[in-house]
């Protein structure tokens, strides 16, 4: 023998995974002389070649091998029809008795199949929200050759903004694109017979339609020069506007339509494939172009994209596009400067920047759900499969063979599974439908979710799939029952073995960990929930109405005009019975674009430096209706005019960022570039902003104006009521329609709902999150008393034992306990180890609290232990108490 | 015997290997026979495929001998030719002298 012949003769066999994928591919008649002559030449060749030599060789053979296999084995199957019958007919019976089994125990069995369609359910709901966005049926044609283009301000880390139309110009000079085409969303007044009626409106340059190509279902797209100011103008109808305005009338081209006071030709009406996502609720198409054709570069208001040439790559027009941007913050630093370009594909540019981790926590919390709900049923099945051990034991002494068993209660649990995948999908429609009716019907993901083919599909694979998880290792063990022993012992207790309490120790221990990591999740999500309901946003939104005022450009053209209006509105609505107070603002609360501004007496260099605020235009009495407290200096009054010193307030943030330490009261600052007078500071205020998220944006400097010194033709309206807002809504449409009978007023909210509106995104889906964990936390609770209880109750027997022979209860109960306490230990060291590794997740969508909450990290598995430990002290302390005489009989 | 006639290449050879090896004919022999003679790799797959192919046409019969331990306890399984294999060998081949009787495949055909 050679110095390592020893070491030689234990790695002298062939590889295992090879030799497994042999024998399932080998039909049965062939399968031990092949593998035979295999393992003897495998025996020879270890001389010749060496062992690694001679496992590559088996290797070799193997994978070259199971295609002949494979179809041996098919020929194998039925080789008659008498035998192809009987071959069915055991699966029959395999489905027969399934069915006799499942009748047997009518309640278990509904146990098992209910817990799997409340798991099956949720992943199908989530699946749906899922594919609309991963299989969405975009309007655009070949939507994989579009691509969108995005600047990225650097300086807030923005990744996607806008673009500006004159950079829209110039970066269509570029040899990326066939064409590039601008999108932006917004409101217009349409004039129906003398209604005025604020639609939404999508405006776009001329040559989007060709970019896009989305049919028209009538009429034209717009031509070249159409966006240029002095065109004709002219309008393209969204389809569900024409169904509804027009019932669907051919004639309705050439029509003329009143926008914003001008009349409009109707030259097209689109397809109803362009009603997506946001696009949903726009109504008209307009072209880019009167208002907004102007030249500020700064305003970035267009979303582009573009249709790439044959053969060009996102990537490659990714490169060429940010040259160009590169090219521009270089040539015009003034507001270009930190601003860079990129170009990304279409379907990502269509899903909010933070979508796909909120997709991924969801995907994975209801695939944890499945897991655990597949834990608890495994458990029951091996609870049963003890108690079943006798009629396995008599199967196979009559001669089932080990396949057999195993394939009968696959068969069973395949049975529970399709029942659970059928109410599953009711229980999804279910959910969808409670998501709908929770978010009143605005959140466009919900309302387009759909249980359709391939939602169906998927529920199909995970129904299929999930008896493979829970019903294998029972069934396995079901097959390994020792005949003799079960019969001897009449095979109740004979599942209480070492193996047996192995695995479902093991269950114990997963279920534990994977419940705790979902749980810590949810959690951390729920804190965020929770702390945005109690975030301050600077403002006091109770008992607010507000109402939006927007007056036409056509009928209020100049500054006098505006002004005398809201004027005469702020006298009409303070008589609103009921109410205490009215101010106007420019725009409510929330995130509003910062503005660059000067300072005087600073010489700014380099335009990034420049001080940039949110600016914010306010009657005298807006800061005392929303409680924005007043920390320094003087409010705005009646006394501020367009004739008085031009003067502002300013926030805590913006005196800290541009004054500090220093009295800002006094100081002169100009909004903007422009040779506006200077305005003197005159006090410091509270701030209002706060983000989508609901996060307070305490940090953002904020200008506020009085709007007697910037009138602006839209304003919204807040009406603060001693009782009920929604009381004040008839008197205040009334207020505004006293002083112009034509002018509508819109987007009617209270602020309490608003503030709700403006996080409804990620909030809605951040409660569903939880709601699934709060759900998962029963379900592992559930399942983990049941587990755990089990293998308590299982030693009954030596529990008595032990107390008749003169043990202490506390002696008795510290063993078990200790029993349980170290997989508790397992379980919760895994969990917490694993969501301390997920919540790197979640740190882009939690607001208020750290993504490693403490309070959530100690709490949830505080909870979970507390389950688990009554879990092993009840049905043991209940042992303890058993007389042992009657114990032992039992068994 | 019309339709044993047409014998395809690999399925002669696996039958000429079982021929030549007599009593000796399993797995491992007919393999490495195939292999040795046709000098390129064989696998143990596609020898079983065609061994069970030309048992169930009636060529060859097997039976399975007894477990050897240097097999891990696992029986082989020999083969032996049956008249009616031997007469579609020989058909096979007599078919094949037809077809190169009085044909000189040389180089200075080709010229």
């Amino acid at each position: 023998m050679t110095p390592f012949g020893h070491r030689l003769e234990r790695t002298a066999v062939p590889p295992r995974l090879a030799r497994w994928i042999l024998s399932v591919t080998l039909p049965g008649r062939y399968r031990d002389n092949q593998l035979g002559d295999l393992v003897e030449e495998f025996r020879a060749l270890v001389e010749t070649r060496g062992v690694s030599g001679a496992r590559r060789w088996f290797w070799r053979q193997t994978l070259a091998s199971t295609k002949s296999n494979l179809i041996l084995s098919l020929r194998d199957r039925p080789r008659s029809t008498k035998e192809g019958t009987a071959r069915m007919g055991t699966v029959w019976q395999d489905i027969r008795y399934g069915v006799r089994g499942v009748r047997k125990n009518p309640g278990s069995a509904a146990i098992c199949a209910f817990t799997l369609a409340l798991a099956i359910g949720v992943n199908t709901a989530i699946f749906s929200l899922v594919s609309i966005v991963a299989f969405a049926d975009l309007p655009m044609q070949d939507p994989d050759r579009l691509a969108f283009v995005w600047m990225t301000d650097m300086s807030t880390a923005q990744s996607r903004t806008s673009v500006s139309h004159q950079d829209l110009v110039d970066l269509q000079e570029n040899s990326s694109f066939e064409s590039l085409a601008g999108l932006t969303l917004g409101t217009a007044i349409l004039s129906v017979d003398g209604d005025p009626d604020r639609v939404e409106t999508g405006r776009v340059t001329d040559n989007f339609w060709e970019t896009w190509r989305v049919p028209l279902v009538l009429g034209r797209g717009f031509l070249p020069g159409e966006d240029r100011p002095g065109a004709d103008p002219v309008v393209i109808l969204a389809h569900g506007f024409w169904q509804e305005r027009y019932a669907g009338n051919p004639d309705v081209l050439g029509e003329s339509l009143r926008v914003n006071g001008r009349g409009h030709t109707v030259v097209g009406v689109v397809s109803p494939k362009m009603e997506f996502g946001n696009l949903g609720r726009t109504s008209i198409w307009l072209t880019t172009g009167e208002p907004q054709a102007g030249g500020d570069r700064g305003a970035r208001q267009f979303l582009v994209s573009g249709r790439l040439q044959p053969g060009v790559t996102v990537q490659q027009a990714n490169e060429e596009m940010a040259a160009i941007g590169a090219r521009l913050s270089q040539q015009y630093p003034e507001t270009n400067a930190g601003f860079g370009v990129h170009v990304q594909d279409t379907r990502s540019s269509l899903m909010s920047e933070e979508l796909p981790t909120i997709f991924l926590l969801m995907i994975l919390s209801v695939g944890f759900v499945l897991l655990i709900a597949c834990a608890n049923v495994a458990n029951m099945l091996f609870a049963r499969s003890t108690s079943r051990m006798r009629e396995f034991a008599v199967r196979s002494a009559l001669g089932a063979g080990k396949r057999r068993i195993v394939r009968q209660l696959l068969t069973e649990s395949l049975l529970v599974s399709v029942a659970a995948g059928l109410m599953g999908l009711c229980f999804a429609h279910g959910v969808l439908s409670l998501m709908v009716f929770i978010t009143r019907g605005r959140e466009a993901l919900f309302t387009m979710a759909t249980l359709d083919r391939e939602v169906l599909i998927f529920t199909l694979i995970v129904t299929m799939a999930a008896p493979v998880v829970f019903g294998l290792l029972p069934a396995l063990r079901a097959s390994r029952a020792d005949v003799s022993s079960s019969l001897k012992e009449g095979g109740a207790r004979s599942g209480g073995g070492r193996r047996g309490s192995r695995i479902r120790g093991t269950l114990v221990v997963s279920q534990i960990s994977l419940a705790l990591m979902l749980m810590i999740l949810a959690g951390v999500a729920a804190r965020t929930v929770m702390t945005i309901g109690e975030l301050d946003p600077g403002f006091d939104g109770t008992n607010v109405l507000s109402m939006v005022v927007e007056l036409p450009e056509g009928d209020y053209a100049d500054d006098e005009s505006v002004r005398k209006f809201f004027g005469e509105l702020l006298t009409t609505a303070s008589a609103i019975p009921d109410a205490e107070g009215i101010g106007l603002v420019n725009s409510r609360p929330g995130l509003s674009a910062e503005q660059r501004f000067e300072i005087e007496g600073r010489a700014v260099v380099d335009s990034r430096d420049q001080p940039r605020a949110a600016r914010t235009v306010v009657s005298p009495d807006y800061m005392d209706v929303m409680r924005i407290p007043l920390f320094q200096g003087r409010g705005f009054s009646s006394q501020d005019t367009e004739e008085t010193l031009r003067v502002a307030l300013v926030n805590q943030a913006a005196t800290d960022k541009f004054w500090p330490g220093e009295d800002p009261i006094g100081q002169r600052i100009r909004l903007g570039s422009d040779p506006e007078p200077w305005l003197q500071v005159v006090g410091v205020a509270g701030g209002t902003e706060f983000s989508s998220t609901g996060r307070s944006l305490e940090h953002v400097p904020q200008i506020y104006v009085p709007v007697a010194q910037h009138p602006r033709r839209s304003m919204t309206l807040m009406v603060r009521t001693r009782t009920e807002p929604t009381l004040a809504v008839t008197a205040s449409r009334a207020a505004v329609w006293s002083v112009d009978p034509d002018q509508p007023v819109d987007d009617v909210r209270t602020m309490e709902q608003y503030a709700y509106d403006v996080r409804s995104n990620d909030f809605a889906l951040l409660t569903l999150f939880g709601a699934f964990a709060l759900f998962a936390l029963a379900m592992a609770a559930m399942g983990i008393y049941g587990v755990m209880s089990y293998m308590v109750s299982e030693r009954r027997a030596e529990i008595s034992l032990r107390m008749a022979l003169g043990a202490e209860r506390w002696d008795v109960l510290g063993m078990i306990l200790r029993r349980g306490g170290i997989l508790l230990a397992f379980g919760t060291g895994i969990g917490v180890v694993g969501a301390l590794l997920l919540s790197r997740l979640l740190a882009s969508l939690v607001v208020g609290v750290s993504e490693r909450d403490p309070i959530t990290f100690v709490g949830v598995p505080f909870f979970l232990v507390l389950v688990a430990l009554v879990a092993n002290y009840v049905p043991a302390f209940r042992a303890t108490k058993v007389d042992p005489m009657q114990a032992m009989r039992t068994e | 015997m019309a339709r044993s006639v047409f014998l395809g290449e690999f399925e002669q050879v696996t039958l000429l290997a079982v021929a030549r090896l007599r009593e000796g004919a399993y797995g491992v022999a007919i393999r490495q026979e195939i292999e040795d003679r046709s000098d390129r790799p064989v696998a143990i797959g596609s020898v079983y495929q065609a061994l069970d192919r030309m048992e169930r046409k009636g060529f060859i019969r097997s039976n399975v001998g007894e477990p050897t331990p240097e097999r891990g306890g696992r029986a082989k399984r020999f083969y032996g030719l049956t008249p009616s294999g031997r007469q579609a060998l020989l058909a096979a081949r007599n078919t094949l002298d037809r077809f190169w009787e009085g044909l000189d495949l040389d180089p200075e055909v080709f010229v």
